[in-house]
């Protein structure tokens, strides 16, 4: 299974037969395997995951006023 | 992409849940950080899974890589507790699969939890396991036209549930809706 690193994300409206996808700021860093979420105040947020050296990873990133930004850390690299 | 953790978030608690990732361990998010989810760690490490929520109360983390072997055992979290106990067994082990929580009886708005997809770890996966709300064992679903790995599940908003992307044996990517 080959896998292509990428730092790009993108958003969907799953409430419209007609939405296409909408390109979001590039992550700062290329983590792959990592986990998205919604954080209590709606923000997403992208966690973890394996750096391009095969180091699991503890660091977050929010979505705040269409940049991202350093989040809460994970207590355990994942 | 494959995930080596994955995370929940409980529309309940509007709590996210983070688990495994080559950890046998999990971790919630509050509004000040991060907190491992104690006394309770699962038997076994964890990566390619997936999780759903079950209810309020409960969380469900199925198949994936346990001590690096393809597996199809499920794990079932209490969350008043913090602790893991032994679930259902998926029909096919798999890896790299997804699921979600759907509703499997419109009528009486009962809630289950379809398992979609995958890889054996060698080939991908064409079918479909539903766990319904009281069930002790997984039943098959309608399968995926072709077997894919990879890919997300949603609950459609008008009904069902929405496959976004994944990858097949020959490398294709596309979405499903069913």
């Amino acid at each position: 299974m080959a896998n292509l690193v990428s730092n790009s994300t993108y958003v969907i409206d799953l409430t419209s037969s007609t939405s296409t996808c909408s390109a979001l700021p590039q992550l700062p860093i290329s983590n792959y395997g990592g986990f998205a979420a919604l954080d209590g105040s709606g923000a997403p947020i992208v966690c973890g995951g394996l750096t391009t050296l095969g180091a699991l990873s503890s660091v977050c990133y929010a979505l705040v006023s269409g940049a991202w930004t350093n989040y809460f850390n994970l207590t355990t690299g994942r | 992409m494959g995930t080596s953790s994955q995370s929940t978030i409980n529309s309940a608690t509007e709590s996210v849940l983070a688990v495994g990732g080559y950890t046998k361990n999990a971790e919630t998010l509050s509004a000040t950080g991060w907190s491992l989810v104690t006394p309770g760690t699962l038997p076994v490490t964890v990566n390619g899974h997936c999780s759903a929520v079950v209810n309020a109360t409960a969380t469900i983390m199925i198949g994936g890589y346990q001590n690096n072997l393809v597996s199809g055992n499920s794990y079932i979290l209490s969350n008043s507790s913090g602790t893991w106990t032994a679930g259902p067994k998926l029909i096919t082990k798999r890896v790299y699969h997804t699921c979600a929580k759907i509703i499997t009886n419109k009528t009486a708005n009962v809630y289950g939890v379809i398992v979609v997809g995958g890889n054996t770890g060698k080939i991908s996966i064409a079918s479909v396991e539903v766990l319904k709300k009281g069930a002790t064992a997984f039943v098959l679903g309608k399968a995926l036209p072709v077997g894919m790995f990879y890919s997300s599940l949603f609950e459609d908003p008008s009904g069902g549930v929405i496959l976004l992307n994944g990858v097949t044996d020959t490398g294709l990517t596309f979405c499903i809706s069913q």
